[in-house]
């Protein structure tokens, strides 16, 4: 129960840290809606010209955009700090983490809190509330339930690999453009219907690395589109278990990977 | 004149650098490729689906609309400002006062290391050409004419990102805050250039919005040139016409900003 308060905490002081630069804050929350909203626009025109994507309407595909772009948002509550890791293993800067008494890891994702997640975060609701409206689905508490534990899971998912990548830092001092292209990944495959992409890589995404979790296949419960899945339906509904499963692993190589760290020599 | 022709040799090496910067950095150089890359599979995939095994939609087939995208995309990397970060860099480590006391001109030693800086991604981007070709799609040009007006286009297209690079870099004597507003550009770029949807798809509120801006004289007309989508001696020349306007116009503010910028740095030194 301390290790939850400390972190929180932590975070909070995070949060209170960044917010002081105000324009910063202005400006990179407009930079995210930028980044999603160019995504989205493209999107909103092309399907407003042609109708429907693999037999996904518009409202049917800014669901599924919607609700990545809240994974994406939950998933970077803790690993926004990530993209700096390599800078603080190349001057040392990690050793802080050493010396305290609480999981270096923690202490790593709580020490600063990533703006552009509000503006993740923000755009995406507003998608996902427009698109209900399109859509029209009726909610259930079960479908609600399903909802909220697919988001968890689908932000353990890409909090996995941000941690996996960052990882890196630790043996080869790198990780900084892996983590870029790994983002650039999530948000090319899994904003979209999968279909789209072909059958290997639609393969690749669901048995060999489970971006098809984030938010296809949950979106595709939740729109009743499970026929088009190359999943069994019962799999479908134990999403959210993925991401609890590759968050386990994820910190078990961060962990060991953490050995590897040599300081930087002064 | 003149004085330009005997700075020349500073120019150049001035630009050499840049290119070093390039190479020493092309882990990066090479991630921001493969992103380049994974969205010209992405516009494919997309617009495969939306065409649904349709044989062209508003008389736009299939593969020359992929050809299209593939090369705006590709062209986008070569006119990437880097002007933004540089004086925003050189402005935070007060490097600036150096480069401003150099027997150059401020604003000739920038566009000189923009050149270099693009001649280092330049063969990157050449190497990436048949991995484009996988991803997306690229055909040769529809004409030997639309070849050589496509690289005019292209040429005047590259002053215009430039002259916006800088004039974006110069908002930094001011803010200090110029860094989002290039990432805001580029997205702007992308999407009002027509880097991901043709102009001719948007909705017609939106086509005059993209009408009126700058963006679509870096993608879309140099690449409705390359395809032959513009193509006769009237249509080409109204097409340079317009992207001669906006040289010229972004020219007198870039030049009318810099005046301002100038004085201020005046007053810190004093």
């Amino acid at each position: 129960m301390t290790r939850f308060t400390l972190s929180f905490d932590l975070w909070m002081a995070g949060l209170r840290g960044t917010l002081q630069y105000r324009t910063d804050t202005f400006i990179v929350i407009v930079m995210a809606l930028a980044f999603q909203g160019t995504g989205f626009a493209f999107i909103w025109v092309v399907l407003s010209r042609f109708g429907s994507l693999a037999g996904w309407t518009l409202g049917q595909v800014a669901f599924l955009y919607g609700l990545r772009l809240i994974v994406h948002a939950v998933a970077g509550v803790l690993t926004g700090p990530f993209f700096g890791l390599e800078q603080q293993v190349r001057t040392g800067e990690f050793d802080r983490y050493l010396v305290r008494p609480l999981s270096p890891l923690l202490q790593f994702m709580t020490q600063r809190v990533e703006i552009s997640i509000f503006g993740d975060l923000l755009g995406g609701i507003a998608i996902f509330v427009v698109a209900d409206q399109l859509v029209g689905l009726a909610w259930t508490p079960l479908a609600f339930a399903y909802l909220v534990l697919a988001i968890a899971g689908g932000a353990l998912v890409e909090g996995a690999t941000r941690i996996l990548i960052g990882a890196l830092s630790f043996r080869f001092l790198a990780s900084q453009s892996l983590l870029f292209l790994g983002d650039s990944v999530f948000s090319t495959f899994a904003n979209y219907p999968l279909t789209i992409f072909g059958g290997i890589l639609r393969f690749l995404f669901t048995f060999a690395f489970p971006l098809a979790f984030v938010a296809y296949i949950p979106a595709s419960v939740l729109l009743g589109r499970t026929a088009e899945l190359q999943v069994e339906p019962l799999l479908a509904y134990l999403a959210p278990v993925v991401g609890i499963i590759w968050i386990a692993a994820s910190v078990r190589v961060f962990d060991r990977e953490l050995r590897n760290y040599q300081s930087a020599g002064h | 004149m003149n004085a330009t022709a005997s700075r020349l040799p500073a120019y150049v090496k001035l630009a050499g650098l840049q290119m070093q910067v390039a190479f020493a950095y092309r882990g990066q150089v090479l991630g921001g490729l493969l992103v380049v890359l994974l969205r010209i599979l992405l516009l494919k995939a997309v617009w495969t689906a939306a065409y649904a095994g349709r044989s062209d939609a508003d008389g736009v087939a299939l593969p020359d609309l992929i050809t299209f995208l593939t090369l705006g995309n590709l062209q986008l990397v070569l006119m990437r400002p880097m002007l933004v970060w540089y004086v925003q860099r050189r402005i935070h480590e007060g490097l600036i006062g150096l480069d401003l006391v150099r027997p150059l001109p401020f604003l000739g030693q920038l566009f000189a290391q923009q050149v270099g800086a693009t001649a280092g991604v330049l063969p990157f981007v050449v190497l990436s050409v048949p991995f484009a070709f996988v991803f997306g799609n690229l055909a040769p040009p529809a004409s030997a004419g639309a070849a050589l007006a496509y690289l005019a286009s292209l040429l005047l297209a590259y002053v215009i990102a430039t002259l916006i690079g800088l004039l974006m870099g110069l908002v930094a004597f001011w803010t200090t805050q110029s860094l989002g507003i290039g990432v805001i550009y580029e997205f702007a770029t992308q999407f009002f250039g027509g880097a991901l949807v043709p102009l001719y798809f948007f909705p017609p509120l939106l086509r005059t919005v993209a009408d009126l801006l700058p963006f679509q004289t870096q993608v879309f007309i140099p690449v409705s040139i390359y395809t032959g989508a513009i193509s006769g001696p009237a249509d080409i020349a109204r097409a340079l016409g317009l992207q001669a306007f906006w040289i010229a116009a972004l020219a007198v503010i870039a030049w009318i900003v810099w005046q301002r910028a100038r004085r201020i740095v005046t007053v810190y030194r004093g």
